[in-house]
């Protein structure tokens, strides 16, 4: 076994029939003084990568009209034109060895949900239509970042996530009228109040709803059965941003996936989590 | 049995410096999770690392179950977290499905939750969480094709590693277990470091090395 690189391998493990029953083993180790990012080997992955939509393009081609990857700039201005969002101002790349780095300017950004998920879509969108041999988002794409001034003034980043996600994912969206439809037939079902949808269209589609929860809704449902409901289990868009409010207009939850990169963006205010049955990862002891 | 054993991390001084823990940590239902796992004893690490091996772990209607190692930074309250993960009902965060590796970073408010490649029973995946450099406030996660980086970790703030199991989604326990066992040992940094209490869910963990390791049983 390597010391010296201990990123992403996979090991057999010759011990496994005898336990079983062993459920995870962990070690953990930490380093006392200053760590850098260790080496990362692409090849050294192994798996499955996430495909969320049913279909993949045929043949594992460049998406663009001619049959050609576009380069950063234009595929940048492809995405915010696509895109038409007052909160993106501008996409830029930049090659390195590991891949692309890729930074969306945005007119504000406080690292919130909401500035997560349409930078996502925008980088989702400008990986598909740079890509070319690749097979996985963050082979093409090695880190992206948003960037905008926060409530305070000063420049807020957040790092986004590019998962391992494959491209050429095709959503099939159908048309604005019929997404606008099934989201007031599903907000009729769940007894919300549909206060507010916003279709993006970053290559296909991309839905933002707001909801209104009565004060007396007796919840027996979660959150993914909401999501799954609006665009499907394996969903008919690139993307989702939910936001729930009560009715005085207070948040209670939001959710934003992207699924061309693979992000997911969750907050809620306290125990709405549990209420919509909202599943994170928690931080010790909270 | 199997043993994981902890890795050397290099120092920039060119030092071999380590700090090996084994710490129980193991938290009452809060938010719909049960936690257990070990922590640093040091409150000011800049990383941590975990070889995870997961096997037949089965979570019930609704729930996640979870491997992982994180930093938490308990004063700022910033978080980065490598994992593995099996669902029954909605993906980790919206996006993490079921079965995939997955980097969760928290910015105090929100979780934000990034898919890597799949894993297989009785295989070993390395998961890291480190800070980017001398001084920088951000740490990055990664494991197996996910990676993501999370700002706003001070430089002198109380930041400890973990190795970590939740059951995350609802506030039951996967079906088949019926409560935590608490991790023993040396240097054992128990749950009431944080001043939790409350009764734990999980299966059985056992000591398996000086070093830290430990194993969970079903």
């Amino acid at each position: 076994m390597s010391t010296t690189n201990p990123i992403s391998r996979r090991f057999g493990s010759a011990a496994a029939p005898a336990i079983a029953a062993v459920v995870a083993t962990a070690g953990i180790a930490v380093a006392a003084a200053v760590m850098g990012p260790p080496p990362v080997s692409k090849e050294d992955h192994t798996g499955d990568p996430v495909t969320y939509a049913d279909e993949l393009a045929t043949p594992r081609a460049p998406i663009a009209s001619d049959g050609t990857s576009m380069d950063g700039d234009e595929a940048a201005d492809r995405v915010t034109l696509g895109l038409s969002h007052p909160q993106v101002v501008r996409l830029t790349t930049k090659s390195t060895p590991d891949g692309l780095e890729v930074s969306v300017t945005l007119t504000h950004n406080d690292d919130r949900v909401p500035d997560v998920w349409v930078a996502d879509l925008a980088v989702g969108a400008l990986a598909e239509l740079m890509r070319s041999d690749q097979d996985v988002v963050n082979d093409l794409i090695s880190t992206a970042i948003a960037v905008g001034p926060g409530e305070g003034g000063g420049p807020v980043t957040s790092h986004l996530g590019v998962g391992a996600v494959r491209l050429g994912q095709v959503f099939g969206s159908p048309s604005d009228s019929s997404l606008a439809a099934k989201a007031a037939e599903v907000a009729d079902h769940y007894g919300l109040e549909l206060a507010d949808l916003e279709i993006l269209h970053p290559l296909e589609s991309a839905l933002s709803i707001a909801l209104v929860v009565s004060r007396d809704a007796d919840i027996n449902w979660t959150i993914d059965d909401l999501r799954a409901a609006l665009v499907g289990k394996s969903p008919d868009v690139e993307g989702i941003l939910i936001e729930l409010y009560d009715p005085d207009g207070q948040p209670l939850l939001q959710s934003g996936v992207a699924y061309r990169t693979g992000s997911g963006g969750l907050w809620f205010a306290p125990g709405q989590d549990e209420r919509f049955g909202a599943i994170h990862g928690g931080m010790p002891g909270r | 049995m199997f043993v994981s054993l902890p890795k050397v991390v290099r120092s920039s001084l060119g030092l071999a410096v380590w700090l090996i823990f084994v710490g129980a940590l193991i938290s009452p239902v809060l938010a719909g999770t049960n936690q257990s796992g070990r922590q640093t004893g040091s409150s000011s690490v800049d990383g941590s690392y975990a070889r995870l091996q997961g096997h037949a772990f089965h979570p019930s209607s609704g729930q996640c179950v979870l491997y992982s190692t994180l930093s938490a930074d308990f004063t700022t309250l910033r978080q980065i977290q490598s994992g593995i993960v099996r669902c029954d009902g909605g993906p980790l965060g919206g996006s993490c499905p079921s079965g995939q590796v997955f980097v969760e970073r928290y910015n105090g408010a929100s979780y934000f939750c990034t898919p890597g490649y799949s894993f297989s029973n009785s295989y070993q995946y390395d998961a890291t969480t480190f800070r980017n450099g001398p001084s920088s406030t951000t740490f990055t996660g990664q494991i197996n094709g996910a990676s993501l980086s999370q700002g706003g970790f001070g430089l002198s703030d109380e930041i400890r590693g973990l190795a970590w199991g939740e059951v995350a989604g609802t506030s039951t326990c996967p079906s088949s277990n019926s409560g935590w066992s608490y991790v023993t040992g040396s240097d054992v940094h128990q749950y009431a470091t944080f001043g939790f209490a409350g009764a734990p869910c999980w299966g059985t963990i056992t000591s398996t090395s000086s070093q830290g390791a430990f194993d969970v049983d079903d």
